[in-house]
């Protein structure tokens, strides 16, 4: 299923982005540059051939791993996107911690309450915070958490003095490696609000789910055999229930991690995160045809590697489910 | 027997006495100490407390922190990418021969040069000789002579095209208008060969070196060594130039900071004219803010003290009122705004020149800049900025200044002579700019007048381009900025028919025989009278042939913490926040009660 998906995918793109008009090179180059060089760069580029020509080259280099040259950076594709992708894979992994911590319990006491006055307060919270555009949450943290109280830098992703140890990418975990708190401090700082944003924007989705689902096997015939052995409540509802309603809740945890990998361009660009998002925004704007099908390839990947996981999960969550 | 009891016991009372108070006088005293000890330690501690929070308001006051939202940047010194040149060749790490003065296009003060002189050879070829000053030294130790400028620039012309890493295509620009060959007769002399189109015309290429990021001068040795295309880029932090800043460190999307070079020498003519040794900050930290609102809200909390590239205009407005924030608007540096018509038949009546005569009158910046520029640009007759010479306002500002029943009823005239009654349609495109939307429907209510209708079309931002230099638009809207103060800066670019970044299909050999002669009748030593004539000649015609409508001239701008001092915006370059050599910060004085921003 992989291949023929990825076979589909990388063909679309390919074939879409040499439909769109505009001239990449003179995108890339600008508008001084003398006609002769900028047919000098497409001739170098190979944008001169036949485009069953440069569909056959892109495949092939492709499968060897090669994603070409970015006209807009001038460097190979592969390199930008292993800059990039650390700060999008630090934002989502804080912002779908965030959600799952603050949406699946809150899930589970709308269960509990269900029909109480909690219930509806989340509910009502939930359906509001739903309601709100992301970059509107982020413009409001910053004005409130940024200037009014002060208590977070208004963005950026760590601070620039002092020098920031750098193995992974990932700010906070490689200075919890090196044992630099000061830098893990400082990056935890500047990277909350946008969790937050993300976060929150996710937290309805999740407790909805949490709370349909928690309801399900509320009804079991097992939740009142528990109750009858004089478990405590919370067991009976964390060990018994919620572990027999993780699935559909795991199943939307996968789903936002691979929607947010996929970029959150106007949250990349409030905070100023050099995201993956912001780079598939100016491959578009300029054209940048190897950036683009580099970086749908790769996401391609993502997905199918993070489904796999998830169904991974599935069976170590669920013994019933195999693998 | 009784008697000695008697004094037993009084003895052992008097013993107990004595020992009760010996203790209690030496509890007293160590409690005394011991409160003598908590008070000192306490003192100690308050001291410490209080020092150290001194130390962080002088790490604060010594260090300027800077916003701007040029987000790609490369630590290449002169790699020809726009970041680069746009970010830290700017701040001051690249050398240049001369320097154009803080406020005075026309006038250039030593750099690396210590003086220039325009000659001719026996073979009457023209060319700028440069003395470059004696005992200069890169960064790296290496010496600063004419061979080092001759490879820097022959690096950002020959080699840079070649390189895949290349963007900037103004470098290219720059060296072609620049020079044809480079001299060095002997090691502090440089000889400059003008082109051929500028043996006499020495605003060009002195612009070109001087007053824009480009040619700026490196170190051979750091360059070969650390700045190639095989070199990765974490190296070409050590590629050195010569200017008040080294670079200190860098992360990609993320910002820089960069240190004094402490060798640098104080400019004898202070650093108003050109860079001068670093002497009141240990460091400037620029960050990244990838959105204008973001910076508005980091300068507001103090994160950072100046943002220099670039707040949104109606942040600029409302911070005007702020008594925290100094706002530096430098009017007429921003784009000049041009109304463009296409000449192509295709868009008839467009190239019928009653009809853009009609249309001429009828358009009124005004509105424009009030509304869409939030009054931060100025109404413009003569795409001649005020500050060049020759500027020439008069035939279109006479005809603004008529009132509008007058233009709207001469307009109408025009439209019926040209077979027009009752007006037409047509379209103006934009790639997605607020301002130009509305700045086009200021237009399209504008042109209703005489029953126009103004269809406001548009399109993605790279079909705008083909669009646009492919001749597709019946109108659209241009903007130009003068890189020299000279009238042909803002002319030749817009009227010679050979037009570099857009077709409206302008083609008129008289015009472009009229802008040579301008250009050739330039004199460095002094113009003669008929130049102006020719300037004049050439405004007027584009006003009688409504050529271009020209709208405004638009602003640049930038925002500082009003506890940063000493600086001030460059007028006079492309890029306004050139001088941070001259910043500083005091420590205000209630710190002891305060905390630094960060």
């Amino acid at each position: 299923m992989i291949i023929p998906t990825m076979f589909l995918l990388l063909t679309s793109v390919f074939f879409l982005m040499h439909i769109i008009p505009g001239d990449p090179v003179r995108l890339a180059y600008g508008d001084e540059m003398p006609e002769e060089f900028i047919q000098d760069i497409r001739h170098r580029m190979g944008l001169d051939r036949p485009i069953h020509e440069q569909y056959i080259e892109y495949m092939k280099r492709f499968i060897r791993g090669d994603l070409g040259i970015s006209f807009t950076y001038k460097i190979p594709v592969r390199y930008k996107m292993l800059e990039r992708y650390p700060t999008t894979l630090e934002l989502t992994l804080g912002g779908i911690i965030l959600a799952v911590f603050l949406g699946v319990p809150l899930g589970i006491l709308a269960a509990l309450k269900k029909g109480g006055a909690i219930d509806h307060i989340i509910r009502i919270m939930s359906l509001y915070l739903y309601s709100n555009p992301s970059f509107w949450l982020a413009l409001l943290f910053q004005l409130y958490l940024g200037v009014v109280l002060g208590i977070f830098p208004i963005s950026g992703r760590f601070n620039l003095i002092g020098r920031v140890p750098h193995v992974t990418g990932i700010i906070l975990f490689d200075s919890l490696l090196a044992q630099d708190f000061q830098v893990f401090w400082g990056n935890f700082r500047y990277m909350f609000m946008p969790w937050l944003t993300i976060g929150i924007v996710r937290v309805p989705m999740l407790s909805r789910i949490s709370r349909a689902s928690m309801l399900n096997v509320f009804g079991e015939d097992y939740m009142t055999t528990a109750r009858a052995k004089g478990l405590r409540e919370w067991l009976v509802v964390y060990r018994h229930g919620l572990r027999n309603a993780i699935l559909p809740i795991i199943t939307s945890i996968g789903g936002s991690f691979t929607w947010l990998l996929g970029g959150t361009v106007i949250i990349e660009k409030i905070f100023s995160l050099p995201g993956m998002g912001s780079l598939l925004m100016d491959g578009l704007m300029g054209r940048d045809f190897a950036m683009i099908q580099g970086i749908v390839g790769i996401y391609a990947i993502i997905v199918v590697l993070t489904n796999t996981f998830i169904d991974v999960c599935y069976a170590a969550a669920d013994p019933r489910v195999k693998f | 027997m009784e008697t000695l009891k008697k004094n037993y016991i009084i003895v052992i009372i008097v013993a107990a006495i004595i020992v009760f108070s010996g203790f209690y006088l030496y509890n007293q005293n160590l409690k005394a100490q011991r409160e003598e000890e908590l008070t000192q330690q306490e003192e100690e501690r308050v001291e410490a407390l209080r020092q150290a929070k001194y130390d962080r308001w002088e790490d604060w006051s010594r260090t300027l922190y800077v916003g701007t939202n040029v987000v790609d940047f490369h630590p290449g010194i002169n790699v020809g990418r726009g970041g680069a040149t746009n970010s830290i060749s700017i701040y001051g790490r690249g050398g240049k021969l001369l320097w154009v003065d803080k406020d005075d296009w026309s006038i250039f003060n030593p750099g690396i040069a210590e003086s220039w002189e325009w000659k001719q050879n026996a073979a009457g070829e023209a060319y700028i000789e440069y003395k470059i000053k004696e005992g200069l030294k890169f960064p790296d130790g290496t010496t600063v002579n004419a061979a080092a400028v001759k490879y820097s620039w022959e690096q950002e012309y020959f080699e840079l095209p070649e390189r895949e890493i290349h963007q900037d295509t103004y470098h290219l620009y720059t060296h072609e208008m620049g020079w044809k060959r480079l001299e060095v007769p002997d090691e502090l002399t440089l000889w400059q060969f003008l082109p051929e189109n500028a043996q006499t015309y020495i605003p060009l290429p002195f612009a070109f070196m001087y007053a824009l990021p480009h040619a700026t001068i490196v170190s051979p040795t750091s360059t070969e060594q650390y700045a190639k295309e095989s070199n990765d880029i974490e190296d070409f932090l050590n590629q050195v130039g010569y200017g008040p800043w080294l670079l200190e460190s860098f992360e990609m999307g993320v910002g820089y900071t960069m240190i004094p070079f402490d060798d640098y020498p104080v400019n004898p003519l202070g650093g108003y004219a050109g860079p001068t040794k670093v002497t009141k900050l240990d460091r400037l930290v620029v960050k990244i803010y990838g959105d204008p609102m973001s910076m508005r809200m980091a300068l507001e909390t103090g994160e950072i003290d100046v943002a220099a590239w670039k707040l949104s205009r109606a942040d600029i407005v409302d911070l005007q009122d702020s008594s925290d924030i100094t706002i530096n608007i430098a009017e007429e540096l921003g784009w000049t705004m041009i109304l463009r018509m296409s000449y192509y038949p295709e868009f008839a009546p467009l190239n019928d020149t009653r009809v853009r005569r009609a249309i001429l009158h009828v358009v009124d910046p005004d509105p424009i800049v009030e509304k869409v520029l939030y009054g931060t640009g100025i109404v413009a007759n003569t795409p001649v900025h005020t500050f060049n010479p020759y500027f020439y306002p008069e035939p279109l500002a006479e005809i603004r200044a008529l009132p509008s029943a007058e233009r709207i009823a001469i307009a109408k005239e025009l439209m019926i002579e040209a077979g027009y009654p009752d007006g037409f349609t047509t379209q103006i495109f934009y790639d997605g700019a607020d301002e130009t939307r509305e700045t086009a429907t200021i237009l399209q209510q504008q042109l209703a007048q005489i029953g126009i209708t103004l269809e406001i079309k548009l399109v993605e931002a790279g079909v705008y381009r083909e669009m646009y230099r492919g001749g597709q638009c019946p109108m659209y809207l241009s903007g130009w900025s003068p890189d020299y103060n000279d009238p042909d800066a803002e002319l030749w670019y817009l009227l010679r028919h050979e037009h570099l970044y857009s077709d409206d299909g302008y083609y008129d050999l008289e015009m472009d025989a009229l802008l040579e002669l301008g250009k050739n009748l330039y004199n460095p030593l002094g113009d003669p009278p008929e130049r102006e004539g020719v300037y004049k000649e050439i405004q007027q015609k584009i006003v009688d042939e409504a050529i271009d409508i020209v709208l405004y001239y638009d602003s640049s701008w930038m925002a500082q913490r009003n506890w940063v001092k000493g600086y001030e915006p460059w007028l006079t370059t492309a890029r306004i926040y050139l001088g941070t050599w001259n910043a500083y910060k005091d420590i205000p004085a209630d710190w002891e009660t305060s905390e630094p921003p960060l």
